[in-house]
C-alpha cells in the first residue's frame, strides 16, 4: 500500500543512524510503503524496528506494510525548543494508534483545525533534502 | 555541596570518620566537573571502605541515590552512608537541557527527532485525560494552586507568591495544553541525607525516621509502549506503592502524607489515581476540594512539591523524601500535617513507565 508524500523542503532535525536492523524500514519509505517487522516466531509487529522481537525474543522476521490507517491517541504543541529543531517549527508530535495494534510517536501535520483525539489519522511520508521520513495528518476522504 | 554536605553530617552528629559510603546523584549535562563523585570526596575528605559513586537515571535518581546509600547499611558495607548531590540548571544553556532531554525520553532515531521534551510526553496525558474524563484545563490547573498554598510556608521552596487558578490559566503556553505555571521552572539544589541503622540511630540520641517499606516496578515501556495501552494509568506507580505498602505491612488508607514525583499538574492527578488515592477520572477535584491540602484527609506535596518547591531532576527524590522527614519529626512548621506518622514517597522515570517508592515512618 502507498502512502500518499509530502514534500517538506527542510532536513530533518537529527541526523538518523540507519543500522542493518532499521535499513529495510528507511528503503520502505523511499518506496512509498511504511513497513515493519513482524516476528516469524510469534507474528507480533512492531516499530521501531528491533534485533530481537519483545514478546519472545524470535530474530527472524517479515516486513509489512502497514495501511497508514489510525486513530489520534493524543497530540501536543511544543513552544520551547533548542534551536537544532527549529526547522520543526512550531513543533507540534502526535501518538497514534495505527489499525494493525501499533502505537508510535509522530510528528503532526495541521490541518488547521484543533486535533481531534480518537478521529482518523493518516501517516505519510515527509521528503527532505536528506532523506525520508513520516508524520501524521487527519485523515482525508479522497486519499 | 561541601556545606551541605558537612550541615547533614552535623546534625545527624557524625564525623568524617563515620562516613563509610556515599552516593551521589547522577549530575546532570549542565555540570562541567565530570567524575563528580570523586571529586568530592576530596572536597569533604572522606575516606571510605562500602561504595563512593553516581547512580540514577533520569527522574529516579534521587530515590535511587537513597535506596543504594540504605541498601549499603541494609548489607553492612556502611555503618554510616550518604545520599546526596548537587544540580545548579542555572548555570548551563537551556539548549543543552533540553536536547538532553529530549534524546533522554526518545528512542534516539525514532522519537527524539520529532523534538518532544519530557514535559510534552505529560501534555499528551493531560490532552488525553482532558479528552477521555470530560475535565477543563482550569481544573487541572488547581494542583499548581494548591501546591504553592504549600510553598508558601515553605523556606527551601523556590516559588512561594500564592496564585491564583486565574494567573496559572493566562500564562503562555509551553507544552499544550499545559502552561507556564503547570510545567517546572529551571531550579538549583543542593541536599545530602544521613543514613545508617536503626540501632546506630537510636544509640545516637538523634531524631530519626525510619525506612519501613520499599517497592519499584518498571513496566517494560520507554515513555510508550508500541501497542495499544491506556497511557495515563502509571501501572508501575500502583505495583511498586503496593510493594512498598505490603512491605511496610500497613494499607494506602494509613498513610498520612505523600511526596509524590510529579514534574506537571497532571502528573500529580495521574499518580493519585493510579496508586488508588482518588478513582480514575476523579483525581482532579483532590486539589480544588483541599483534600489533598495540608489540613485536607490526603496531602500531597506538602513542600510545594515540582511546581512550587522546585524540581531540581536529580535531587528532587532526596527533597521529597527531606519532606517526609522534616513532617514525621514534626519539623514542618506553618505547613505540618499533624500527628504524621507514615509517609509515602515516589520518584519516576519516563512516564512513570518506572517507580520508586518508599514509606517513612516517623518515632513511635
Amino acid at each position: 500500500m502507498k502512502l500518499p508524500q509530502v514534500e517538506l523542503g527542510l532536513r530533518r532535525p537529527l541526523p538518523i543512524e540507519v543500522t542493518a536492523v532499521t535499513l529495510p524500514f528507511w528503503k520502505s519509505l523511499e518506496s512509498g510503503q511504511f513497513c515493519v517487522p513482524r516476528c516469524k516466531h510469534c507474528d507480533r509487529l512492531s516499530f521501531p524496528p528491533r534485533k530481537i522481537c519483545p514478546q519472545c525474543h524470535g530474530d527472524k522476521f517479515d516486513w509489512q506494510p502497514l495501511s497508514g490507517r489510525g486513530l489520534l491517541y493524543s497530540a501536543t504543541k511544543v513552544h520551547s525548543s533548542p534551536s537544532i529543531y527549529g526547522i520543526l517549527s512550531p513543533v507540534r508530535v502526535a501518538i497514534v494508534d495505527l489499525e494493525e495494534g501499533l502505537r508510535l510517536l509522530t510528528r503532526w501535520l495541521p490541518s488547521g483545525a484543533d486535533p481531534c483525539l480518537d478521529c482518523p489519522v493518516q501517516l505519510v511520508i515527509t521528503r527532505h533534502p536528506d532523506g525520508h521520513h513520516y508524520a501524521a495528518r487527519e485523515a482525508r476522504t479522497h486519499t | 555541596m561541601a556545606s551541605i554536605a558537612a550541615d547533614a553530617m552535623a546534625e545527624a552528629g557524625v564525623a568524617p570518620a563515620d562516613i563509610d559510603a556515599a552516593i551521589f546523584t547522577q549530575n546532570p549535562p549542565t555540570t562541567r566537573q565530570l567524575g563528580f563523585a570523586t571529586f568530592m570526596m576530596a572536597q569533604l575528605g572522606l575516606q571510605c571502605r562500602g561504595l563512593v559513586t553516581e547512580v540514577g537515571q533520569l527522574g529516579l535518581t534521587g530515590g535511587v541515590a537513597f535506596d543504594q546509600a540504605a541498601a549499603q547499611v541494609q548489607l553492612g558495607q556502611a555503618d554510616y552512608a550518604l545520599a546526596l548531590g548537587v544540580v545548579r540548571q542555572s548555570l548551563g544553556e537551556l539548549s543543552t537541557a533540553l536536547d538532553f532531554g529530549i534524546r533522554a525520553v526518545g528512542d534516539v532515531n525514532f522519537q527524539s527527532p520529532f523534538a518532544l521534551p519530557p514535559i510534552g510526553w505529560y501534555a499528551m496525558d493531560c490532552a488525553r485525560y482532558l479528552y477521555e474524563h470530560k475535565v477543563s484545563r482550569a481544573q487541572v490547573a488547581e494542583v499548581a494552586v494548591k501546591s504553592r498554598g504549600h510553598a508558601v510556608h515553605n523556606e527551601l521552596a523556590q516559588f512561594r507568591k500564592p496564585l491564583s487558578v486565574g494567573e496559572v490559566l493566562e500564562q503562555r503556553p509551553i507544552v499544550e495544553p499545559l502552561g507556564l505555571l503547570e510545567v517546572p521552572a529551571r531550579a538549583d539544589g543542593a541536599i545530602c541525607l544521613v543514613l545508617c541503622s536503626e540501632d546506630t540511630a537510636r544509640s545516637s540520641g538523634k531524631p530519626y525516621v525510619t525506612v519501613a517499606g520499599r517497592g519499584f516496578f518498571h513496566e517494560g515501556y520507554h515513555q510508550i509502549g508500541d501497542i495499544h495501552h491506556d497511557m495515563t494509568a502509571f501501572p508501575s506507580a500502583r505495583l511498586a506503592v503496593d510493594q512498598a505498602l505490603d512491605a511496610a505491612g500497613i494499607a494506602l488508607a494509613d498513610i498520612d502524607l505523600a511526596e509524590l514525583y510529579a514534574p506537571c499538574t497532571i502528573t500529580e492527578i495521574l499518580v493519585t489515581e493510579a496508586i488508588a488515592m482518588f478513582p480514575r477520572g476523579q483525581g482532579w477535584r483532590a486539589a480544588a476540594e483541599g483534600v489533598t491540602s495540608i489540613a485536607g484527609g490526603s496531602p500531597v506535596n506538602t513542600s510545594g512539591g515540582c511546581l512550587s518547591r522546585g524540581h531540581p531532576p536529580q535531587i528532587t527524590g532526596l527533597y521529597g523524601l527531606l519532606e517526609l522527614r522534616e513532617q514525621l519529626l514534626e519539623r514542618a512548621g506553618q505547613r505540618q500535617v499533624k500527628g504524621a506518622r507514615l509517609g509515602l514517597h515516589t520518584c519516576e522515570l519516563g512516564n512513570y513507565n518506572a517507580t520508586l517508592a518508599h514509606v517513612l515512618e516517623g518515632p513511635r
